[in-house]
């Protein structure tokens, strides 16, 4: 038994219907009864956003504190055998790739150091060959000893496979189901293992059976109708709390961004939306992190943090190499799984980034918002 | 229900049908070998293991060890593997032993038992209970007899939502409105003995629990009514998106 | 005669006897209780087929009521 059974016997019609047309009186209860139904009510039209806000801060403050982790994504690969239309990494995008060595990974690490970051990140495409398992352990245990909190974002893997990459030293796992709409999730997985929907919605759940102690879970907002995704991702959450009871949940809500490949979003998902979407998720699920990467600018960032949003990253690269310039003698085109050299100053963004402002400043802006930054929040040798 | 303290067989037998109980829990005791009869001679002959699912328990252990010896021997006695798991050690206020219980019910499941633990109302014992493979959770909520409700109230709550199995809550519940309070917090359902067992009319008693369960069930489902309570308006959070 | 432990009291019993004939007189009937000898369950079906046999500890146990 899995999520998968769960998310099929979803009334999703009727939710999604009642996240349409609820009344502000049952706005008023909601507020009263958190659960899947009245996060459904919460992100409604009827939902007045300044109320929600008030009570989001509130429950976040008595959650979390003021308190904000900081992490760093590091690309360690931007090969990738799946076809995703939205992704700058997609199969059929000829892009400048690169596969850094561990070792390349390493001193791209250490400039991450040296900005203060504890919290990493670590982000590839989905390659058997230029990704592998291996690779995954390697880098891992590479950084292991100067990196107390190693979370990974790459292709899904068996419970089996992620132990080894588990006792090296990860404790965090991200997988984004892109698109909890079927059909959508058909349409923009034209090749490869990421095709199949279910498999990959399994996976937090594998994940923790492996001993992953954060798991992170998300929709790409702009693939579908978000109010339909925030209910899917709200009863993912729901049944991973029950389920995966020991780990950590984290939740992102990332907008589609310009990307390689010049995917046009299908629907909008405006700023008003996406703050209403966090303080749903704040005042539905009061313990689970909420994190918002640079995909979002400063000011959107800003004035999230103290409604819900408790991780987030700075001074982000979304490519290989990007921090240091590692791996540009081996920037290359991949054709057919095989490799054609080629020149270029930097491998392809997998999507552009709106806030561009360096970690310093990042941390600067959090004190002068009276929130500490937390760099090093957690630190996995003491889990023995 | 719980089929202890009645003052005959019949009495109890009449009660159970006026409960509407479904699950009914017995305890095992040494024969009486001298030839005399016992009270109860057998409590088996009042029970219709047609009508109820028979719930041996292991009142009287007091370690893992103990429970699973009287387990087997309640299989033996119910052919049924239905056991309520329950070991305590202090007979003064009957409180289960989280540790010996946990011990008991990992070698009990591996030995094929479908089994139902009375526990303390510990939201993390709970869970890894039915990590451990247990059919039910079954916290207490007060003491075994002390009629004082759901003292445990918060933990209760906290149990019912983590849940991924049937919440079964069981000891101390005094009153029939106390059954209710527990349905209406989404427990699944109510063990009760001392209450119905020492009433009065034990029967019309067990007829006004079954009432209680029923309704507090209802009140569950339809989802309860709001405490109006105003949220005190800050300044614009929000103010952020208009600029 | 030989010594066993019934029940926590020591009694002497004639031999051989076989299970079900020494119940037989305690009144008991095997539908009614369970039994272990020396900390196995014996099956009912089983009970005409066992031999008491000195230092057997037996133990007869009966469904009563309980919470």
């Amino acid at each position: 038994m899995s999520f998968v059974a769960t998310f099929n016997s979803l009334p999703a019609v009727e939710l999604r219907r009642h996240s349409q047309n609820a009344t502000l009186s049952e706005f008023e209860t909601a507020l009263q009864h958190p659960n899947l139904e009245s996060f459904a009510v919460l992100i409604s039209p009827a939902a007045d956003l300044e109320k929600l806000a008030a009570l989001a801060q509130k429950t976040t403050l008595r959650h979390f504190g003021k308190v904000i982790r900081l992490y760093a994504p590091l690309y360690l690969s931007n090969e990738c055998i799946n076809i995703c239309r939205y992704c700058g990494f997609s199969r059929d995008n000829p892009i400048l790739r690169v596969t850094l060595t561990p070792e390349q990974v390493a001193a791209e690490a250490r400039y991450l150091q040296t900005e203060g970051f504890r919290h990493i990140l670590l982000v590839a495409g989905e390659h058997p060959h230029f990704v592998s398992n291996n690779f995954l352990r390697d880098c891992v245990a590479k950084l292991r000893p100067e990196w107390p909190s190693i979370a990974l974002e790459v292709g899904p893997l068996e419970t089996e496979e992620y132990r080894p990459i588990v006792e090296a030293g990860a404790e965090g796992l991200v997988i984004y189901q892109e698109t909890y709409d079927r059909e959508v999730y058909t349409s923009m997985h034209t090749s490869g293992p990421k095709m199949n929907f279910d498999w990959r919605l399994e996976t937090p759940e594998r994940a923790y059976q492996a001993g992953f102690k954060r798991i992170g879970i998300g929709a790409l907002l702009g693939l579908s109708d978000w109010r339909s995704e925030a209910i899917a991702v709200a009863a993912h959450i729901q049944y991973l709390l029950k389920h995966c009871w020991k780990a950590q949940i984290n939740v992102s809500v990332p907008r589609i961004r310009p990307a390689a490949g010049e995917f046009q979003p299908l629907s909008q998902v405006t700023e008003r939306e996406l703050v209403k979407f966090v303080c749903a998720l704040r005042l539905t699920f009061p313990e689970v992190g909420i994190s918002l990467s640079t995909r979002e600018t400063a000011k959107l960032r800003d004035g999230l943090i103290p409604l819900g949003v408790t991780m987030i990253s700075a001074g982000s690269h979304t490519e290989p190499g990007g921090y240091t310039g590692q791996g540009r003698a081996d920037l290359h085109l991949t054709k057919g799984g095989r490799r054609i050299d080629s020149e270029g100053e930097h491998a392809t963004v997998q999507f552009e980034i709106a806030d561009n402002r360096s970690p310093a400043q990042v941390a600067a802006k959090l004190d002068t918002m009276g929130y500490e930054p937390v760099w090093k929040d957690w630190d996995i040798s003491l889990n023995g | 229900m719980g089929t202890g303290k009645f003052a005959s067989g019949e009495l109890m037998a009449a009660a159970l049908v006026a409960s509407g109980a479904e699950l009914v829990t017995v305890a095992l005791r040494r024969a009486d070998l001298t030839g005399g009869k016992d009270k109860f001679a057998n409590i088996l002959t009042f029970l219709d293991p047609k009508k109820y699912q028979l719930l041996p328990n292991t009142s009287g252990a007091r370690t893992a060890e103990e429970a699973c010896r009287l387990a087997r021997l309640g299989r033996e006695a119910t052919g049924s593997t239905w056991l309520k798991l329950e070991i305590h050690p202090d007979p003064r206020y009957l409180l289960p032993d989280p540790i010996e219980t946990m011990k008991a019910a990992e070698i009990l499941i591996k030995d094929g038992f479908t089994v139902l633990p009375y526990i303390n109302a510990d939201p993390v014992l709970a869970k890894r209970l039915a990590d451990a493979g247990c059919a039910t959770v079954m916290p207490l909520g007060s003491p075994i007899g002390s009629a004082r409700g759901l003292e445990t109230r918060a933990s209760l709550a906290i149990i019912i939502e983590q849940a991924t199995v049937p919440v079964v809550v069981d000891a101390g519940l005094g009153a029939p409105s106390h059954a209710a309070a527990a349905m209406e917090m989404g427990a699944d359902a109510v063990l009760v003995n001392t209450a119905v067992a020492v009433a009065s009319d034990p029967v019309r008693m067990a007829d006004a629990f079954k009432t209680a369960v029923i309704a507090g069930r209802s009140a569950y489902e339809i989802g309860l009514a709001p405490q109006r309570q105003e949220a005190d308006a800050t300044s614009p959070l929000t103010g952020f998106l208009n600029q | 005669m030989a010594k066993i432990i019934a029940n926590g009291n020591e009694i002497e019993i004639r031999q051989p006897y076989r299970l079900s004939d020494w119940l037989q007189q305690t009144g008991w009937k095997p539908t009614q209780v369970v039994v272990e000898l020396n900390g196995e369950v014996i099956p009912r079906s089983q009970f005409s087929n066992v031999e008491l046999c000195e230092g057997d500890r037996l133990e007869v146990i009966l469904p009563v009521a309980g919470g």
